[in-house]
Order: C-alpha cells, then structure tokens, then sequence
C-alpha cells in the first residue's frame, strides 16, 4: 500500500525535463500519420515475459497482447501460477479492465500500465516534424518522439511519449525489424518505474 | 473459416456436457471415502506438469511446464522449466522462491490468507479438500473420471477463484487436473502426468 501511496506522490508531483534534441543538422515541417510498425497484425497472439520493476520491487510473469481491430489492443499479465493480475482493453485514447487482482485494484497503478501500453500499442501517431540529426532521424509532435536508426523509416528503434513537450516515458524497441519486437523496455522519466518485455521464443504444446 | 471453428467448439462443449452427469449419493460417499483413504496414504508425490492459462479472447493458452514434488503434507516444491526456470518451495510455512537464479522468500506464519492458500494448494494435489468446510462440493462423473467441484465460501478466496474442479482419472486416487476457474471464467487447467506415489525425495529437494 506504501508503494502504491509513493507512486500516487511521484505522478501528483512531477513536473518533468523539456524534451530537447542534441545535434540537429536538419529540421523541417512534415504533417503526416505515420503507421504504428508493432503490434499491428489483426488477431495474432503476441507472447512476451514480463518483468516489472518499481523501487527495487519486482514482479514478474507472463504477458499476452492481441490486436482486436484498427485501434483496439487486449492485453493480459498472469503470474507464473497462471493467475490473471490485470486483463485491460485499451484503444488510442481509452482503456478499460476486464479483471484485475484484488490486491493490485488501485487506480493509479491501473491507469498508469494502461496509459504505458497505450502509447506503443497505438496504431498510429500524428507527427508534424521531421529531423535529422547526425546518426538518426525523427519523427516528432509535442506528443511523442519516434526515433529511428540512419537508414531506417519504419521501425522506429525508440519513442518518447511526451507531455506538453515533456518526457513521460521512454520506450526502446530492439529486434528483427518486425511487428513482434524482441524486447521493449518502458521507462518512466520522473519515477523509478520500468516494464521490460521480452519476447517469449519457445512454442510450446497446445491444449 | 470462424463460424466453422465455433461450431466445432460448440459441438466439444456440448459433448463434454452431455458426457458429465451427477453421481449418486451412494456414488459420492465411496468417492469421498476412497479418496480420503488413500490421500492419507499419500507420503510424497512427484509428477510432471503442464499448466494451461486458457482467456476467453485468446486462441492459444498459455503453456509453463515443470515438474511438482510433494512430501505431504507439510513441503512442496514446484519446479518450472518452461517457458523459464522457476521453482517455488512451500516449506514449514515459508515460500522460497527463485527465478533464474535469483532467491527470495515470504514467511507465511500468520499470514491467515497464505495458510489458506497453502493449504488448498497441497489440498488441490493430494486431493484431500472434503474435509472441509470451506466450500460448497458438488460431485459429477464421466466415463473415464469423477470430479469434485469446490466453490469457496470464504469472502477473500471467492475474489480470485470462483471454482476449483479437480478430475480423478478412473482407478486413480491422485489428481490428474487441477482446473482454477476465476471469477470472470477465465480458468488454469493444470494436467498431471507421470505421477509416481510414495518413493523417497531427497530432502534438499525442499531446501531452498
């Protein structure tokens, strides 16, 4: 409950870094929707671990999400025993949650994953500037940041969810250039939170 | 393509409703008696399993493997290796878990809710939950097994499980499902298989 308490703290407190870009050789306006390279296959069941660190508290499990149609992603976390901890439905703007375990019910610690999981499930992000800077190019509104390595336009390598042009979260992508990435680290920048997930490899016998 | 699959889903369910009826009351007193008699014969157990977390909106379960040893009624060891190494040791009222090499552990003593929980847990495998009044217990049969049906009664067991089902096989006494069906029906079907009853387990089994 004390954790639960600091959290709600560090989200009513912080104010936030300005987000700036070092080393910019060119910048240029670019209004355009740019297509969301992950998570995007309707219906296709992508598998991950999960691990979630909150000052030095861990939990883990495993970490199912699937497409459900053009803006809605379902996404479940269970225990290792096989219990639900959080069932959420979240589209671009919304989520909601079909179950979530008694003892984790808070809506701060609710809300918190659902908006995490909401800014790289998104299908796509309105970005209005384009900028190069000497190894990457971005992509950039006042609400996100998509970055990506030289010679690549379309799996973004990271994105930084913004707020009023203030970092609230960054999150690295790493992988085969796929719509199911390795890994994702999600990391919060004003509170000691972090979701890593890793993508589980092994198929194992169905039901 | 989906209409067919959910007609053949429709027609299983229907089959394993039309397979499962209620027993007797005669049926249910020798089950239970068979049952109690031999779990109290239970001295250890170990058997491999496989745990299938199975979500109304998802095609697939998800599937963990390991194997289970038991020394009723007191230590139990679970021991994942799929899709990673994890193993959880209820011993003397602790919880000693380690995940990927790294130790922790929860002293249970007093945790009324933990006991509890512990307690269902070594009750769910070694199939002795009837003498108790924790639950409500119907009983129904097929023609290859009976099964127990447990609905908590206890307010704070109800908000994560809403029925435990546990399927003995024909001719066996030990539990060969474990099914954990939570409140939004959403359920974790646990099947064991090459069960082997009362051969020594080597203390540090249970050490963590």
């Amino acid at each position: 409950m004390r954790l639960f308490l600091i959290l709600s703290f560090f989200i009513l407190t912080s104010c936030g870094t300005t987000y700036k870009i070092a080393d910019i050789q060119e910048q240029q306006k670019d209004e355009r929707e740019f297509l969301n390279p992950y998570f995007s296959s309707t219906d296709k069941e992508y598998s991950y671990r999960f691990k979630i660190t909150f000052m030095k508290k861990e939990m883990k499990g495993n970490f199912v999400v699937k497409k459900l149609g053009y803006n809605s992603h379902r996404v479940v976390m269970t225990s290792d025993f096989g219990n639900t901890l959080f069932d959420l439905s979240v589209t671009d703007h919304d989520y909601t949650s079909n179950y979530v375990m008694p003892d984790l019910k808070k809506k701060v610690v609710v809300k918190t994953l659902a908006e995490d999981l909401q800014a790289i499930f998104k299908n796509d992000f309105q970005v209005d500037e384009h900028i190069k800077t000497t190894d990457q190019t971005i992509l950039k509104s006042k609400e996100v940041s998509l970055i990506f390595a030289k010679n690549e336009s379309n799996y973004f390598k990271e994105l930084v969810h913004l707020k009023k042009n203030k970092i609230k979260t960054i999150n690295q992508f790493s992988g085969d250039q796929t719509d199911f990435p390795d890994q994702i680290l999600i990391k919060h920048n004003h509170f000691n939170l972090s979701i890593t997930l890793t993508k589980v490899n092994i198929q194992l016998e169905e039901e | 393509m989906k209409t067919k699959i959910f007609i053949l889903l429709a027609f299983f369910h229907l089959t394993i409703f039309a397979q499962e009826s209620k027993m007797s009351n005669a049926e249910i007193e020798n089950f239970k008696k068979d049952i109690i008699a031999d779990s109290k014969k239970i001295q250890t157990l170990t058997a491999d399993f496989t745990q299938y977390k199975v979500m109304s909106f998802l095609d697939k379960p998800i599937v963990s493997k390991g194997r289970l040893y038991l020394q009723n009624p007191k230590a139990m060891r679970w021991n994942y290796t799929q899709p990673i190494d994890y193993n959880v040791i209820f011993n003397n009222g602790k919880i000693y878990i380690n995940d990927e090499g790294k130790k922790s552990s929860v002293d249970l003593q007093g945790n009324k809710k933990f006991e509890k929980l512990n307690q269902l847990i070594v009750g769910s495998v070694s199939g002795n939950l009837f003498d108790t009044n924790d639950f409500i217990i119907t009983f129904a049969k097929t023609d290859k097994s009976r099964i127990a049906k447990l609905q908590p009664k206890i307010k704070d067991v109800k908000k994560y499980i809403k029925e435990i089902q546990l399927t003995f096989y024909s001719g066996q006494s030990t539990v060969t499902e474990v099914k954990l069906i939570e409140p939004s029906d959403d359920y974790t079907k646990i099947l064991f298989t090459n069960k082997s009853l009362n051969k020594t387990i080597n203390a540090s089994v249970f050490n963590p």
